[in-house]
């Protein structure tokens, strides 16, 4: 199941603003090598060029940079790694340089520009060392216009290795039978959709009828670090016999995988989800219409829970060991009480943007990270984004301390995904409304 | 060590291959999941222990012996085995359990962009040596549960170096017959190293199952797994052996490990093989218990697949790791079986009736909750 072979393109040198040029030029021309559109192009350039000249203003020119361009072939990712020694890392803060509540200096926002132009952006530290910044920008696709007659019948057979073809149905036929908010919006683009799986990223398998006709299937790729997500199975006419041996095949690849588990997010009512994957809980999706819409997520483990032990804040003591009752899930959970210790002043959080949502993660946590948060969230909604998720990593400690933060600023649990980070990651959404064990399937 | 040059050390095949992580040792188990007890139903162990001729070995065993070190080639057992099978001795090589012996082979045989095949659903360690060590593994779709030797045949090509059979398979019990086991090796026609895996020999008591160490005469390129772990209940020991014609036995003695298999395994294993009366009181547990088994996975509406060895998979309608985890509670430690492509199927030990009726118990309670 390996993917084409990625090429990619790197630059090594110092941090100096001399460089500038050269950095908005490879940008450029790798993004065009890579396939990238003219428009699409110039907007990864200005996101680079924002971000360098930010790592200007708050690095050291004596800093070794790196920045790597990598042709996913449906998108074009750009790294940027540098190390954090002389780094100050609260800049990294989408809200560090200016007030959000001062409309007028929002666009000198280094980062927050940056994110505006790429269509994901993610920091992370590594280790500690460096710190890393990763941006996507997707290549444009045409998107489907109309409906296709949706071929029916019995399956037949199951197709590992679909052509792009059949890749193409699959998604018209997604799209012809589903309500918009039970696929990703990668479905709408089929061009699109073959790239990602000829990348690798994704996989795909196809159930046809005995006319050989695609009736059905399902995708999946690596979500978070360890953990694999699938969407679907989406069978057109709606036949649980497709549905199951879809997700039965499905589990089979993945089963000797390094992955401890599978996570879905659009479970087709009927689909046969629940006798496979374990409900874990539900988030709230704001259309940009104002619906709100429940996403039931469900989960299952790809081999034996070895038990594990997870930090958590008195107030999120109770919820999380019922939760983990519920599941069945062997955790020895430890409570984390900040008793006078020393506490950094600051904190520094990071923001992954995706598709109308942003998840925040936390770098450090300090003294002012309800202060910190809470600027954050005004910036959000300036930005007219209404999905905000928090992640807290409950195989950290230092995460722990973070609740009350979180919690004080609107956000909820949804629900606790296992061994998603270095330990569970208890997903908290802002302005949710339910709990994670109030939930039903 | 920095990440950078750790990361330019480890070959590619490595980095991208997941280490397993073995079970916790059982306290650690029980406090995990609140049990007082545990039925161990995960590793096809034997619920009656090592005979008692071995039994006798390892509680007389002298401590100060430990100081010395083992016979490193396994001396006197491969002497003792050899005459069982009607072998030269030197066509025998025992290994730290046959997981052991699995990567001598491959080692012996292998060098990059070669391949070995194997089916996709059958033990495991076959397709992750062969992976670690930087081969390609073919896996071929078992067919109606069982290994399909023709499929096996047509992915074989010019780099193909050893086709692994595992006879009776674990974990679907299915086995080839003396006729298919010929057919295919007359097909391969030794062009190949055929390893013929038969950890369950002993537990097979179907008249055309076939004795692989009696063919190794008539087939050069066959090498023959068997193991001290399952019938002969040597698993905490770790001792296993295989046996081949003698020229291909010396190649793959070059990639052998010796002095690695210790002296209580050698000595428990060599009282171990003689006893017949304990190969039947296991036979006749297995028998008793599938019997009971079947009578009550029946009862409670469950699949499964029962054929030889001391194992019987279940198919549930419900995740099998959640499964697991709801029988750990009840001190019932299964083996999921999605590891090996089987999802929602859980994989038992046959075990004595206290421990059966468990399971039992545990499942009935499960399905009321579906």
């Amino acid at each position: 199941m390996n993917g084409r072979k990625k090429t990619s393109l790197t630059l090594n040198f110092n941090l100096k603003s001399s460089f500038l040029p050269v950095v908005a030029a490879a940008t450029e021309q790798a993004a065009l090598a890579f396939n990238l559109g003219k428009n699409d192009a110039l907007r990864l350039t200005l996101a680079v060029e924002e971000i360098f000249n930010y790592l200007l203003e708050i690095g050291n020119d004596d800093e070794n940079i790196l920045i790597n361009y990598l042709d996913g072939y449906y998108h074009v990712e750009v790294n940027i790694a540098l190390p954090v020694k002389k780094i100050n890392l609260r800049a990294f803060n989408l809200t560090y340089s200016v007030s959000p509540e001062d409309d007028s200096k929002l666009n000198e926002m280094g980062l927050l520009l940056a994110s505006r132009m790429a269509d994901r952006m993610y920091l992370s530290l590594e280790k500690n060392q460096y710190l890393r910044l990763q941006m996507y920008k997707e290549k444009s696709y045409p998107e489907i216009v109309g409906d296709k007659p949706v071929p029916a019948g019995k399956i037949s057979s199951i197709s590992v290795t679909p052509c792009n073809e059949d890749l193409k149905d699959f998604c018209q036929g997604i799209t012809a039978t589903q309500q918009s908010y039970l696929y990703p919006l990668f479905f709408r683009f089929p061009g699109k959709f073959a790239d990602m799986v000829n990348s690798g990223d994704y996989h795909a398998l196809i159930a046809y009828n005995s006319k050989n006709r695609v009736i059905g299937g399902i995708s999946w790729h690596e979500s978070y670090e360890k953990t694999l997500e699938c969407f679907g199975p989406y069978v057109f006419a709606d036949d649980r016999e497709t549905s199951e041996k879809l997700l039965e095949r499905c589990l089979e690849q993945v089963g000797r995988t390094p992955a401890p588990g599978i996570l879905n997010r659009c479970a087709i009512p009927g689909s046969g989800i629940e006798k496979y994957f374990e409900y874990l809980g539900a988030t709230t999706f704001h259309s940009e219409s104002g619906d709100k819409i429940k996403r039931n997520a469900h989960y299952r483990q790809l081999c034996e829970d070895m038990g594990s032990r997870v930090w958590a804040h008195p107030d999120l003591l109770s919820i999380l060991k019922e939760d983990y009752s519920r599941l069945f899930l062997p955790r020895e959970v430890r409570e984390v009480k900040n008793m006078g210790e020393y506490n950094d002043a600051y904190s520094v959080f990071a923001c992954d943007f995706g598709q109308k949502e942003v998840i925040i993660r936390p770098l450090m946590a300090g003294h002012d990270a309800a202060s910190v948060l809470a600027q954050h969230i005004q910036l959000f909604a300036r930005e007219n984004l209404k999905n905000i998720f928090f992640e807290l990593d409950l195989g950290e400690e230092w995460n722990a301390q973070l609740t009350p933060a979180v919690l004080s600023n609107g956000f909820r649990p949804c629900f606790t995904l296992p061994y998603a980070g270095k330990g569970d990651l208890l997903l908290l959404q802002y302005n949710a409304g339910e709990e994670i064990c109030q939930q039903t399937v | 060590m920095s990440a950078n040059s750790l990361d330019a050390l480890a070959p590619s095949y490595i980095k991208g291959f997941e280490a397993y992580i073995p079970s916790k040792p059982d306290p650690e188990l029980k406090k995990l999941f609140g049990c007082s007890t545990l039925y161990r139903l995960n590793n096809n162990e034997n619920p009656l222990g090592p005979p008692p001729a071995a039994q006798e070995v390892l509680l007389r065993f002298p401590p100060p012996r430990a100081a010395t070190y083992p016979s490193g080639d396994s001396y006197y057992l491969r002497e003792k085995l050899a005459e069982k099978h009607k072998l030269h001795p030197d066509q025998i090589l025992v290994g730290n359990g046959a997981n052991e012996v699995i990567a001598f082979v491959i080692k012996a045989f292998c060098e990059s962009g070669d391949n070995i095949i194997t089916a996709d659903k059958t033990f495991a360690v076959y397709e992750w040596v062969a992976i670690f060590s930087g081969f390609e593994a073919r896996l071929v779709p078992l067919q109606d549960f069982a290994f399909d030797d023709e499929a096996m045949l047509r992915q074989v090509d010019s780099r193909t170096k050893i086709l692994f059979v595992c006879n009776p398979n674990n974990p679907t019990g299915t086995y080839w017959d003396r006729a298919k086991l010929l057919r295919f090796l007359n097909t391969v026609d030794n062009r190949q190293i055929v390893v013929v895996d038969e950890a369950y020999f002993e537990f097979v008591e179907k008249e055309d199952f076939p004795d692989g160490m009696t063919l190794i005469k008539q087939y050069p390129n066959l090498v023959v797994f068997r193991t001290f772990s399952k019938m002969f209940g040597l698993a905490g020991l770790r001792i296993g052996y295989l046996a081949g014609n003698l020229d291909v036995v010396n190649v793959i003695r070059r990639a052998c490990v010796v002095y690695s298999v210790n002296t209580l395994a050698q000595e428990a294993a060599l009282l171990a093989m003689d006893d017949e009366e304990h190969i039947r009181r296991t036979r006749q547990l297995v028998r008793d218990e599938k019997a009971y088994l079947h009578q009550e996975l029946t009862r409670l509406g469950l699949p499964f697949v029962m054929n030889e060895g001391n194992f019987v998979m279940i198919k549930l309608p419900l995740s099998d790791t959640l499964a697991y985890r709801k029988l750990m509670k009840a001190g019932i430690m299964v083996r999921t079986m999605t590891g090996f492509r089987y999802p929602n199927y859980i994989r038992i030990t046959i075990a004595r009736h206290e421990a059966m009726e468990a399971l039992i118990n545990g499942l009935e309670a499960i399905l009321k909750q579906v």
